[in-house]
């Protein structure tokens, strides 16, 4: 099972600092807007190595013992 | 009785006049920032509140907000709504799902000010007459002081606020010559100050805990929004800064 995490730090200036874990590519992006949609405007942000990596899917094939 | 013996009596004039005394406890350009800035703090807290009511039933009328969640939208509204520090009560109203009445003490503090103010406009539903007079059945208290709002909204309009006291000269004479004068002014200077000086206090101790609300406001929010998207969420204290930590597995 793969966990996926967002840290957030909302300050009392209004400002908010959010980081993702486990996720990887563009799904970082979309999880916060979907979070954050007309509650706050990214003003900067850094793309971590995980945003570069690709998502690979593995087909695991089983085969019966008796075969 | 001859001239030179009146010389030697004494004789005390007591006269009493009405005085303005200007209180300048508060400027006008002070009342304006203040006035402003409480506009601003609604104008961000409604902006947010928005985000969870637009897909609700919304009326509006007296600075207050009727919201009406027909469909079961957000059952942690009444939470979300007073950790912005604003106030919300269930009301029933006749319309189906639960309903609530929103304003801020904000109104308030800014209607202390300028009697004719309104809030901005996040209505999305028409009011009819039986809406309109449940809201100003149950409208909520503004606590609006009418003898301090009468001279905040003359320092906002006139630029000062003047108040009358009687001023006392007590003048004595040996004959023809003046010995002494004393002046005393009776008034209610100080009480006037005092009341103004409280009402800057605790205006302004409200405005410093805006940020706290926002802070707060939308941190609830985004729990909420968290929760929503299967995350489970622990919200941590550090400071003037909260911290959510959202996990989810797949």
């Amino acid at each position: 099972m793969a966990e996926k995490k967002i840290v957030i730090d909302i300050n009392s200036d209004g400002k908010m600092h959010a980081e993702t874990f486990g996720m990887v590519g563009t799904e970082c992006v979309d999880e916060l807007d979907k979070l954050m949609k007309d509650l706050a405007l990214m003003t900067s942000s850094t793309k971590k190595p995980e945003f570069y990596e690709q998502r690979t899917q593995t087909t695991s094939t089983v085969k019966n013992k008796h075969d | 009785m001859s001239w030179d013996e009146d010389l030697d009596y004494i004789s005390v004039n007591i006269e009493t006049v009405d005085i303005d005394i200007k209180i300048s406890t508060i400027s006008q350009e002070k009342l304006v920032e203040i006035a402003n800035n409480c506009k601003v703090a609604l104008q961000e807290k409604l902006k947010k509140i928005n985000v969870i009511v637009k897909n609700m039933k919304v009326y509006q009328c007296n600075n207050t907000l009727l919201v009406n969640d027909r469909y079961g939208i957000c059952r942690e509204l009444e939470e979300i709504v007073q950790s912005f520090g604003m106030l919300i009560k269930p009301i029933d109203c006749g319309l189906k799902g639960k309903s609530y009445l929103i304003s801020d003490m904000l109104v308030g503090a800014i209607q202390t000010i300028i009697s004719d103010f309104e809030m901005d406009n996040i209505s999305n539903a028409e009011l009819t007459n039986e809406l309109l007079d449940i809201m100003k059945q149950q409208a909520f208290d503004m606590k609006i002081n009418q003898s301090l709002s009468q001279k905040l909204q003359t320092i906002y309009k006139v630029g000062s606020y003047s108040i009358v006291g009687q001023k006392t000269t007590v003048s004595t004479y040996e004959g023809r010559s003046l010995i002494s004068q004393e002046s005393t002014v009776k008034s209610a200077e100080q009480n006037v100050v005092r009341e103004l000086q409280d009402y800057l206090k605790s205006t302004k101790e409200y405005l410093s805990r805006t940020n706290e609300y926002m802070r707060d406001g939308t941190a609830k929010l985004l729990y909420t929004r968290a929760r929503q998207m299967g995350y489970a969420v622990e919200e941590k204290r550090n400071g003037e800064q909260v911290q959510l930590v959202l996990v989810r597995c797949e």
